[in-house]
């Protein structure tokens, strides 16, 4: 893990018990977790404390997931944290408009905890050496969309 | 409602049987409006395709004015030409046309007038025409020689009630499909969500987040995984049978590299085969061409054939994957997954796509859905290919599956 100070991650998820899931699972893994049950939450939270990464579970309540990715990134505290994006809906259509609003990584749910690990891990990496262009990698450098959901 | 109608002009009656039931066609004939007690539009629509001219007057003469309109043409494309310019309520067809004989005349009708009833006229009492007509849906048929004025008017009302509540139960039974369709999608998302958080909370105990475990707990906890897994499984099985059978499942066929699929599903299934004493091989023709399929859905075709393969043989015995051009069909790959189980059972061989279906093969485990092998031949047949399974008691099952070969065009390279 990070040896100087921990990754802050935003986790924005509806549903109580997985957030509470996540954030258990993450403070696990060496990260400082902070969380946010709906998009209003996010963007608040966002401003008011510096974010390393956020992890977006897709089926909020108030609004569209890909919405709130797209005004996350429009947020410039926010502009170069990487989003990994966590869904159950229809992986094919989902991980396609999550990649085009800019989404590091696209993952369905369940996630698998080594996955859901490698894929931040690789992301706050790709944050530290400023290889992220609007929380995003270059093309070139971007993994297939469904790679990573099995 | 017009008024003009296409009867064309014919000389004197030959041999008027009945001058008062011939009046109101020689009424109309001669261009008088309709009469006055009948609102034009509410009658009932007639188009009658008759070349015989006295039979066509026959038939007009059993129609009371009051009740009918005829609209009398010669052939079928003077039909359809009408039936283009705006719906009728009933045709009645004649089977022997200048331009159309028996069953292609009524295929032709039928479709030139989706949802309008069709009354079939024959010349002779002719049963099978008949019976033929009605299984591919006409609504009624009628012999010439006994049609009257008491016949033909209750025959072509019972048609068109006939055709409404065949149309209505048609709408009603769409309806209640995509209730449940809608209903079972709602269900099984909900379902996922305290599912997920289930096995969230199992993950964080196993992995000793929760603290240290004793050998037992952990057992349990396994348990529990196993099992939260497997309903897993089952929700998202009846989640895509439901998009599958709705038409809202996403099959996005692209380049696709079938031997990578195969290893990596191998690779996902490996623990499950040691566990139950399985040996996996692979058979994979050297520098096998990329398929066209979707690399999420094939890879769920060979999870769900590889998953069965393994449940179903014995310890010691392999499960084998194999790929290769189609020595029948060069334009697709044929894979194949071979097993040594039990075998299946000529009888149940036919039912096994169907939903629902349990295996028959011999052995004890029944878990799931019956929705595994349905759901593959969808996934299949969406991806252009097709699959069918050859199985002998006690020597093994094979299930083969087709996908279309990936031909590049010049400007594109293969991405997955």
């Amino acid at each position: 893990m990070e040896a100087t100070k921990r990754a802050r991650i935003m986790i924005v998820e509806d549903d109580d018990d997985a957030r509470y899931a996540l954030r258990v699972r993450l403070r696990a893994s060496g990260y400082d977790p902070v969380t946010a049950p709906n998009a209003l939450y996010a963007m608040r939270l966002a401003q008011r404390e510096s974010v390393d990464l956020v992890v977006l579970d897709l089926g909020l309540p108030d609004v569209d997931g890909i919405g709130l990715l797209r005004e996350l990134h429009g947020e410039p505290s926010l502009a170069n944290v990487p989003v990994v994006v966590v869904t159950a809906r229809d992986a094919a259509t989902a991980a396609v408009a999550a990649h085009e609003a800019g989404a590091f990584a696209f993952l369905q749910k369940p996630v698998e905890t080594q996955v859901l690990k490698e894929t931040i891990s690789r992301a706050l990496f790709f944050r530290r050496v400023g290889a992220l262009r609007g929380g995003v990698l270059p093309p070139a450098e971007r993994p297939a969309p469904l790679g990573a959901g099995q | 409602m017009a008024t003009t109608s296409p009867i064309p002009h014919r000389g004197p009656s030959s041999s008027p049987t009945d001058l008062e039931a011939l009046a109101p066609l020689l009424l109309r004939t001669i261009g008088t409006p309709p009469a006055p007690t009948v609102a034009a539009g509410t009658r009932t629509k007639v188009l009658l395709v008759e070349d015989n001219s006295a039979d066509a007057r026959l038939i007009e003469i059993a129609l009371p004015r009051t009740e009918f309109e005829v609209v009398h043409v010669t052939s079928l494309a003077a039909a359809t030409r009408r039936l283009e310019l705006g719906r009728v309520d009933v045709v009645l067809l004649d089977l022997s046309l200048p331009d159309g004989e028996g069953a292609e005349t009524i295929a032709w009708t039928l479709a030139a007038a989706p949802g309008t009833p069709v009354v079939v006229l024959t010349g002779l009492a002719n049963d099978d025409v008949a019976v033929q007509a009605v299984r591919v849906g006409v609504q009624d048929y009628l012999v010439k020689d006994q049609v009257d004025s008491e016949l033909l008017p209750r025959t072509i009302r019972y048609a068109i009630e006939r055709e409404r509540l065949t149309a209505e139960l048609d709408a009603l039974r769409r309806h209640q499909l995509e209730t449940k369709n809608q209903l079972l999608s709602h269900v099984s998302h909900e379902l996922r969500t305290p599912l997920n958080a289930v096995y969230q909370f199992v993950m964080l105990l196993i992995d000793e987040i929760g603290g240290p475990l004793t050998t037992d707990q952990r057992e349990y906890l396994e348990i529990t995984r196993r099992n939260v897994t497997q309903l897993r499984a089952m929700i998202g099985d009846l989640l895509d049978a439901t998009r599958l059978e709705a038409g809202t499942l996403a099959v996005e066929p692209v380049a696709t590299d079938l031997g990578m699929i195969a290893a990596e599903t191998m690779q996902a299934l490996a623990a499950e085969a040691q566990v139950q004493g399985v040996r996996l091989v692979t058979d994979l023709e050297p520098r096998l061409t990329h398929v066209r399929a979707d690399a999420l859905r094939l890879r769920q075709v060979l999870t769900n054939l590889l998953h069965n393969a393994i449940k179903f043989t014995p310890s010691g015995g392999e499960v084998v994957v194999a790929a290769a051009r189609d020595p029948e069909a060069p334009d697709f790959i044929r894979t194949r997954v071979t097993d040594t189980g039990p075998g299946i059972a000529a009888e149940a061989l036919p039912q096994i796509f169907k939903r629902f279906q349990q295996g028959a093969a011999g052995g004890a485990s029944r878990k799931g859905l019956g929705l595994g092998l349905y759901i593959c031949r969808e996934l299949v047949q969406r991806q252009g290919g097709r699959i069918w399974v050859e199985s002998v008691l006690g020597q093994g099952t094979t299930f083969t599956f087709t996908l279309p070969a990936w031909t590049a065009p010049p400007e594109e390279t293969p991405i997955v």
